[in-house]
Formats: C-alpha cells, sequence, structure tokens
C-alpha cells in the first residue's frame, strides 16, 4: 500500500479480459474431457468386473451344461434301455402269445422258462402222440433244437419237459 | 516455487514518465533477479495535452509482455507543493484551501494537489491508467544529502524548480516554480544588469586605445575584403549564432538564479514559517545547468552550494519502491 502517492494503484490482473475467456473455456473444457474420462474408466472397469462375473457364469453354466448333457445322455440311454426292454417284453409278450397259441388245449403247460436262445416247458400231455404232433412240431419250425423228456403219469398221461436251443443271433428275452 | 515460477515469467516491472516541455519521457524498467535494469528510455510529444497514440502503443507493447507492470508518473502540476505540517487547520492558516487539495503527510511535512491537477494528470495519461502519482517534494526528501543547519535543496526539472527548504533537517518551506510563468527577464531590473555588464564587457569602445585603432584596416582595403568575404560572412554568421545560444543558456541560467533568490526572498518573508539564513544549498540537477550560476548563488546569495546530477526516473522508482 503506497503511502506516498496520490492515487491508489489499482489491482494488476496477470489476464486480460480475452486471454481469461479464453481460460475460463479451456477449464471447462478440461473438466468435461476429465469428467468424460473418468466416466468412460469408471463404465469400463464396472464392464470389467462384469464381464468377470459374467465368465464365472459362463464357466458354472458350462459345468451345469456339462452335468445336463451327461445327465441327458443317461436319460437317452436310459430310454434307449426302457426301449429295448419295451421291444424286448413285446417280442417276450410276442413271443408267449405265440407261444400260448402254439400250445394245444390237449396239453397243459405247468412251466416255461423262456431264456434269450432257450425255451423250456414243462407240462402234461394225454399222450406223447399229442405233444410230437401238436407241439413239437411248431417248436422245430421255430428252435433249431429240441429235446424232450416224458415221465408217465398214473392216470396214463405224461409230464414232459422240453428244452428248445436256438443257435445264432435269434433269439427270445428272458 | 510457484510464486518464483511466476516471477520468472513476469517479473516486476515499472515505467516512470515525467513531464518536459518538450512533451513526455518514458523510461521502462525490469527487476530481474534482485537489480531493477533499465530496458529502455523514449521521448513523446503530447498532442493536444495528451498522451500521443504513439506513446500508448508504445506502453501497452510494455504491459502486453508484462502485464503487472506499475505505472508510475512524478506530477508536474504547478499546483503541487509542500507545507512544514500535517494540520489541516495548520494548512489552513497558510492560505491552503484544503477543501480543493489532496494532501499526503510524509513525517513532519506534507506535500498536496489540487483535485483538479490531481485530475488533469490523470485525463492526461487516458487511455492508460496510473498507478501512482508522487510528489516532486516527496521526492527531494529522499535524494537530499543531510546537512545540519538551514539547507535549500532545489530539484532542477526542465522549466521547473522544486525548492524544499530544511532546518535540522526538518522540512519547514516550500515551493513550487514554473520558469515559464516568471515575468520576463527583461523586466527583472538585477538580472538585466548582469547581462548588460557582460556585453559591455565584450564591446566597450571607450576601452580601445589607438594601437587597436590602428589594426583597423582602411577603408580602401574594403574591396579586397568583398573578395575573400563569403569565407569569412559564414564564420561570422556561425559565431553570432554560438554567442545567441550563449545567450539564451545564459538567460535560463539567470531565470533559474532568480527564481531561486526570490524563493528564498519570499521564505524570509513568509511569516508562517520560522525563517532562518540559508546557509546551505544542494541543487538536485536532471538537466545539467552550466557551472556560472552556481558561483553566482555563491556570490550573491551567499551561501555554499553543492550540486548533484541525478537519475530522475530511477529516483521516482526508488522512492515507489521505498513507498510500497
Amino acid at each position: 500500500m503506497a503511502k506516498l502517492s496520490f492515487i491508489t494503484p489499482k489491482k494488476k490482473s496477470l489476464l486480460d479480459i480475452e486471454s481469461k475467456i479464453l481460460i475460463v473455456f479451456l477449464i471447462i473444457a478440461a473438466t468435461l474431457i476429465i469428467g468424460f474420462s473418468t466416466f468412460l474408466f469408471v463404465k469400463s472397469y464396472a464392464k470389467g468386473s462384469s464381464s468377470e462375473d459374467m465368465s464365472k457364469q459362463i464357466a458354472v453354466m458350462s459345468k451345469e451344461i456339462e452335468r445336463y448333457k451327461y445327465q441327458a445322455r443317461q436319460i437317452q440311454e436310459l430310454r434307449l434301455k426302457a426301449d429295448e426292454v419295451y421291444t424286448t417284453n413285446e417280442l417276450l409278450r410276442e413271443s408267449i402269445k405265440n407261444l400260448f397259441d402254439l400250445v394245444p388245449d390237449q396239453i397243459t403247460l405247468t412251466r416255461s422258462i423262456m431264456q434269450k436262445k432257450r425255451l423250456v416247458l414243462y407240462g402234461v400231455t394225454p399222450s406223447k402222440e399229442v405233444y410230437n404232433f401238436m407241439l413239437l412240431s411248431p417248436l422245430k419250425s421255430i428252435f433249431h433244437e429240441n429235446k424232450t423228456t416224458f415221465y408217465s403219469l398214473e392216470n396214463g398221461w405224461y409230464r414232459f419237459v422240453s428244452v428248445n436251443i436256438l443257435h445264432g443271433e435269434t433269439g427270445v428275452a428272458q | 516455487m510457484i510464486k518464483n515460477w511466476f516471477k520468472n515469467l513476469w517479473p516486476d516491472s515499472y515505467i516512470v514518465f515525467s513531464q518536459v516541455p518538450e512533451g513526455m519521457n518514458v523510461t521502462e524498467y525490469i527487476n530481474s533477479s534482485g537489480s531493477v535494469e533499465t530496458v529502455e528510455e523514449e521521448s513523446f510529444v503530447l498532442e493536444d495535452d495528451r498522451i500521443s497514440t504513439e506513446m500508448v502503443e508504445y506502453v501497452r507493447d510494455f504491459l502486453s509482455a508484462y502485464p503487472k507492470t506499475q505505472l508510475i508518473y512524478l506530477t508536474s502540476a504547478q499546483s503541487c507543493s509542500a507545507v512544514g505540517t500535517c494540520s489541516k487547520a495548520e494548512m489552513a492558516q497558510m492560505d491552503v484551501d484544503t477543501s480543493i487539495i489532496k494532501t499526503i503527510c510524509k513525517g513532519e511535512f506534507s506535500s498536496y494537489i489540487s483535485t483538479m491537477d490531481l485530475e488533469n494528470d490523470n485525463m492526461l495519461f487516458k487511455p492508460l491508467e496510473l498507478d501512482y502519482i508522487y510528489s516532486p517534494f516527496f521526492l527531494v526528501d529522499e535524494v537530499k544529502s543531510d546537512y545540519p543547519g538551514t539547507a535549500l535543496i532545489c530539484l532542477h526539472r526542465q522549466n521547473q524548480l522544486i525548492i524544499s527548504i530544511y532546518k535540522e533537517g526538518k522540512f519547514i518551506y516550500g515551493d513550487h516554480v514554473v520558469i515559464s510563468a516568471l515575468e520576463e527577464f527583461e523586466e527583472d531590473q538585477e538580472a538585466g544588469e548582469e547581462i548588460e555588464d557582460d556585453l559591455d564587457a565584450d564591446f566597450d569602445l571607450d576601452e580601445l586605445d589607438d594601437s587597436d585603432l590602428d589594426d583597423l584596416d582602411d577603408l580602401d582595403d574594403i574591396e579586397e575584403m568583398e573578395d575573400e568575404g563569403m569565407e569569412d560572412d559564414l564564420e561570422e554568421q556561425i559565431e553570432e549564432d554560438d554567442m545567441e545560444q550563449d545567450a539564451e543558456l545564459k538567460e535560463y541560467d539567470l531565470k533559474i538564479y532568480s527564481a531561486i533568490k526570490e524563493s528564498i526572498e519570499k521564505f524570509y518573508g513568509d511569516e508562517s514559517v520560522q525563517s532562518d539564513f540559508v546557509e546551505y544549498m544542494e541543487i538536485l540537477d536532471t538537466v545539467a545547468l552550466s557551472r556560472n550560476i552556481y558561483e553566482l548563488i555563491k556570490d550573491e546569495i551567499f551561501c555554499e552550494v553543492d550540486s548533484r546530477n541525478i537519475d530522475l526516473h530511477r529516483e521516482v522508482l526508488e522512492l515507489m519502491l521505498k513507498d510500497t
């Protein structure tokens, strides 16, 4: 503060009004750039973290998919097995139906064992001829090998055990 | 660190102005690493009592490079004077109208300027804006040598005298004399006699004796002289011009002497101040007066005279630096 001057000095500014305006605009521009950069940085960071989460989720989902695929394969296998069983059962049912269709009224079956390539029949026949003509003939047309054993009963009938064997691929389910 | 960086980028800078009869003297200074150095000195003419556009451009060029430049002006206003008191009541007793002046007190004395002249000084520099306007009396107070008795310190600017009288180092009387405002020199009887004496010494016919008359050429030789005439005429013309210039200088010196003498007489006659015999005179010269004036003062005013050439603008700058 000048004590001896007749006037008081005015405050000096380093910049004229044009420079001040220019600097204000530069500051605004710099602020916008910095703000936008910060926004982008934050966004990209958030994106990064979310992509990491997504990767983890993808990994989990992949495992889930693998598990489901495995389950699907198992189900498929089960289904195939079920189909196979169903088919076998169908075949078996057909075979049993055919078998029972084969058995004439005079012969009574007491027991039958159906294996894949073997059919064992237990029953009672009034006579060996009835058995041979009416049951053995159709069995022979189906099985490659037939063995029959007769046991005579007191009433003159015969208990028989017929073992029929198939060779090769074809056969019936148990 | 940032402050130093700013200091290096925009060092303290100053422009000092002082008015002279021919126009305005301008000096630019820069404070580079602690020492104030002169950048440039320039003089400009005034246009209709205003600084010229050329000067405005000159100053603005400097301001654009150094925006914090301080503009300092040593006023030349005729109303600027000083009195040996800071009391307005005492100033009123000395016929100073305190209602129309701006007063600055320094220690036990004050300098003042009329508000109109202060406004004129500001207007003179439009469109520039001055930062400091200093009184030359404060400058004298800073620059003067110490003297134990009653001393008259005279700051001589072109056509201006700032006269300060100190008693035991204390300011007691101030006078601001503008030389051009003085009465015509020829009307000053005493000073006029001095000039006549000088002229008589060169051309007194009574002092010529017969041998001198014999040395004069006969009228018959005049024709021969006409043949040789041209070169002699030129030499005579130059001699006459030189004499005229010397006479002008002498006239200015005598005006200065006359002004100082009048001021001292006013001091002796001023009842408001405790007058005392002026024993010592120091002339702070900014223009370079001839040596004759010091002899004249010694002989006529009977006091010891010292003179010192000062760099006015540098001293104004020093005053401002000391003041802020």
